[in-house]
């Protein structure tokens, strides 16, 4: 069989196969079991020329030389933005894959684990665990295919007692997740019914690692991607590196090497090795996650971030946000602690403001408050940031000390 | 690959049974400030099994589909449980057309030099996206559906930013439809690029909104978003069954003000969220959730029908095919009353605030809190919206919202959008006429 690359010249096209084995399980309270199982195989081939990058992508198992040919076509069309793929691709060594991850029964104890903490005076309305094993291989031309394998599972547990509860996690495989933590998690927010009114004004909020998480998941984290600050919709902008972009000591650091964390992968979508980068170092810019567009455009070098199999984007591997500040220390200043939030999705990357509902919030006496709206800026109002991080899955989330403004909701 | 013939060993081994068989034609298009970053044709093809078998539900999906291992893949799944199916649900039939005037694969190029003609134009940053795609899809049941849909759907987006006093602001639109393919993008893109610039304008002048308001005016866009987040959902029977819902219980009951009906209708090609039938062979209906602000009726897939004792109103989604069917909403909106706009703004007085547009929400459906931002904000003076005022929303309880609204205006307007639920995304239409809404609110936001 002839070889679809044997023409191309070497950094000028990238052929990539993704199967994905998807495993879900569901236990609802009202119904009993669901369980699926999905396979899917991605065939993509990119082929860039000095006019355009050309992507051809199908899930009907095309021949690669009838897609590098439709790929060739787009690119000599002028679509897309040329780019240098690597000559080779070199994977780093990383643990980012459990076969288990897929294994019905075990997947299934983790539910049971989650059923049987769950105390009789709360319902659990529902738990669900997906595991994923992805086997993602590429080629480039005069190299054979490179195979990298990763996986995840995820457990989410939704409990209604006094107040509703839920919890949340994704790790690598099965036995890195702690089922009887999250059962725990979300029975304790369900557990009380929140009596005391919140107050109004500014507040000093202390967030918890998985409400930081979820704050910083849609401000810092896309703000720092190279192809969010080339396009003009990140809060900072390319000359923004080395300058102050966050109040206080915070560093910021993208870790796509990191054994054991579900963020982690030995090559990028577009075959670059991964880099671990320093983005922010108290407070400044140090550097930006970037795909090979992203870098090129900005003038960077690419960090290995490209992740997707169409056309891929830049994406965080394992990022792990810290500061100075002691925890205890922290949370003896605030007004209130906040633990869980809701609506943190509409917070600006562009501007780093939020305004979410504080639903699981106590006062410094450690009562419970009614769910109460909080307002403020991810990169202005920081007061502290602990040095302690909480994995909440791929992210290393510190305790965030925020000037907000609070009020009823 | 036979599918009749999977669904005929799939029913002996099984309580019930569905087959699907789904090939997609997509074109994806985005242009940045007028460089052409993708244009890229997609094809796509699978085949699932779904069945009920000792009360749980499994699924098999499979890109590379083999009739042995689906079978064996859905019936050796472990599980267990009390779901089932209503008796005779009412099935879907027939082959229904539901295309636009051009196919997605014909327009590429021209979508492709209108998209970076007007990103490079546009005196600000931005991105331009269309998603176009054609469908073809086929669905058998145990329960006698055999129904298939030719179907075209086009989305396409805009997003403006730039960096003024206050610094960067961004305005984001969105426009889709079903029974559409990429002639409504040429016809109408332009048009919606206008109008988000005009919005990013007022956007980078405005000041910071009030902290609070006696009364505000709802645009479409964002009263068809609280009615879905913060209403539809805690109508959806899955949530309603596992108690997950404050409207569990309340047939029958007042939960909004006497001027407020509110449907759920996917029958009509057009609207983004609609379809003829729905992922378990179901025909799409008109559901009346509220009628003059008396709950009527929960929206139910066949399970969630099954433990309500409710019947079946064609809700039963998927995005994917190897995904578990989730109770969704489809065309979601409030019916219109007979004031103009300029009455309710009359009616609201000096110093009420009128909300434009959504930047997302979310909302605790057991309680019932909900948090949405508008993308922007006039506060109104002598009847009209004068000052734009920016991080503005609301937040509060649902039925409070509900009963507050004072007055409805004669516009409907739907908008497009994906609903996200249970790690699933699927098309959705929502909207309604202006809604003048007695608070007072809280109206912090990012």
């Amino acid at each position: 069989m002839t070889d679809p690359l044997e023409s191309i010249e070497p950094g000028r096209a990238l052929l990539l196969e993704v199967e994905v084995e998807r495993v879900e399980l569901e236990r609802l309270e009202e119904s009993g079991d669901r369980v699926s199982r999905s396979e899917t195989t991605t065939r993509v081939a990119r082929v860039t020329t000095d006019d355009g990058l050309g992507v051809a992508v199908s899930t009907e198992g095309e021949d690669y030389a009838e897609l590098v040919e439709r790929a060739r076509r787009t690119a000599e069309a002028g679509v897309g933005h040329p780019v240098s793929y690597p000559e080779e691709v070199r994977a780093r060594r990383v643990r980012a894959h459990d076969e288990r991850a897929t294994d019905v029964e075990r997947l299934r104890e983790l539910l049971e684990t989650v059923e049987a903490e769950v105390p009789g005076d709360v319902t659990l309305s529902s738990v669900a665990v997906t595991g994923t094993l992805r086997r993602v291989r590429v080629r480039v031309p005069g190299q054979d295919w490179v195979e990298r394998l990763e996986s995840t599972v995820s457990l989410t547990v939704d409990v209604v007692g006094e107040f509703s509860g839920a919890a949340w996690d994704t790790t690598v495989g099965p036995d890195d997740l702690s089922a009887e933590r999250l059962a725990e998690e979300a029975v304790e927010m369900a557990a009380e019914a929140p009596e005391v009114s919140p107050p109004e004004g500014e507040v000093r909020a202390a967030f918890d690692p998985v409400a930081v998480a979820d704050l910083l998941s849609y401000t810092l984290i896309p703000a720092l991607s190279g192809l969010e600050v080339a396009k003009g919709t990140s809060a900072f902008d390319r000359e923004d590196l080395g300058r102050r972009v966050i109040e206080g000591d915070v560093d910021a650091l993208n870790d796509p090497v990191r054994d054991g964390w579900p963020g982690s992968y030995g090559f990028d979508d577009e075959g670059v090795r991964p880099e671990r980068v320093e983005l922010v170092r108290d407070g400044r810019l140090r550097a930006l996650y970037t795909d090979l567009y992203s870098a090129e455009k900005l003038g960077l070098d690419p960090t290995g971030s490209g992740l997707g199999s169409r056309r891929p984007e830049p994406a965080p591997g394992n990022v792990l946000v810290q500061g100075d500040a002691g925890a205890e220390e922290l949370l003896e200043e605030a007004d209130l602690i906040v633990r869980r939030v809701m609506g943190a999705h509409t917070a600006s990357h562009v501007s780093g403001r939020f305004s979410v509902t504080g639903l699981w919030v106590e006062d410094a006496d450690g009562r419970r408050v009614k769910p109460c709206s909080l307002r403020g800026n991810v990169l202005s109002d920081l007061l502290a940031v602990s040095r302690w991080v909480r994995r909440v899955g791929s992210l290393g989330a510190p305790y965030a000390l925020m000037r907000c403004r609070a009020g009823t909701s | 690959m036979d599918a009749s013939r999977i669904l005929r060993r799939a029913e002996e081994r099984a309580d019930a049974a569905i087959v699907y068989e789904l090939e997609t034609e997509r074109t994806e298009v985005e242009a940045v400030n007028g460089e052409l970053r993708r244009a890229d044709p997609e094809r796509h093809r699978g085949v699932a099994l779904r069945i009920l078998r000792d009360g749980a539900w499994r699924v098999a999906h499979s890109t590379k589909p083999n009739e042995e291992d689906l079978l064996k893949s859905a019936v050796r799944a472990p599980g267990r449980g009390t779901a089932d199916i209503p008796d005779e649900p009412p099935q879907a039939t027939g082959k229904h057309d539901w295309t636009g005037r051009v196919h997605p694969l014909d327009a590429l190029d021209e979508v492709a030099e209108l998209a970076r003609e007007l990103s490079k134009e546009t005196p600000h940053d931005c991105e331009i996206r269309c998603v176009a795609s054609s469908s073809k899809y086929r669905v058998l049941t145990s329960w006698g559906t055999e129904a298939e849909l030719h179907l075209y759907r086009v989305s396409y987006s805009v997003r403006v930013s730039d960096r003024g006093e206050n610094g960067r602001e961004e305005y984001y639109e969105r426009d889709g439809a079903t029974a559409a393919g990429p002639e409504r993008f040429l016809e109408r893109c332009e048009r919606l690029l206008d109008r988000a610039s005009r919005r990013l304008r007022d956007l980078l002048e405005a000041e910071p909104g009030p902290d609070r308001a006696e009364r505000v005016v709802i645009d479409p866009e964002l009263l068809g978003v609280l009615v879905h987040e913060a209403f539809g959902h805690a109508t959806e029977g899955d949530l309603v069954a596992r108690g997950e819902s404050i409207l569990r219980g309340k047939i029958g009951e007042r939960v909004a003000s006497e001027c407020v009906t509110v449907v759920d209708d996917p029958t009509e090609p057009g609207p983004f969220g609609s379809y003829p039938f729905d992922d378990e062979g179901i025909e799409g209906r008109c559901t009346v959730l509220v009628r003059e602000g008396v709950l009527e009726s929960y929206l139910t897939d066949l399970t969630s029908a099954a433990e309500l004792d409710a019947p079946p109103t064609g809700n039963g989604r998927i995005e994917a095919l190897g995904d578990h069917v989730q109770t969704r909403m489809s065309v979601t909106y409030v019916e219109p009353g007979d004031a103009d706009r300029e009455e309710l703004f009359e009616e609201a007085g000096d110093g009420a605030v009128y909300l434009l547009g959504s930047k997302g929400g979310q909302t605790d459906t057991a309680t019932g809190h909900f948090q949405f931002s508008a993308k922007l904000g006039y506060v109104l003076e002598d009847g009209e919206p004068a000052r734009p005022v920016r991080d503005v929303g609301l937040t509060g309880h649902t039925l409070e919202l509900l009963r507050g609204v004072e007055l409805l205006s004669k516009d409907l307007r739907l908008h497009a959008g994906y609903c996200g639920k249970g790690g699933q995304l699927v098309p959705v239409s929502d909207g309604g006429p202006h809604a003048l809404v007695e608070g007072p609110f809280n109206l912090r936001s990012g």
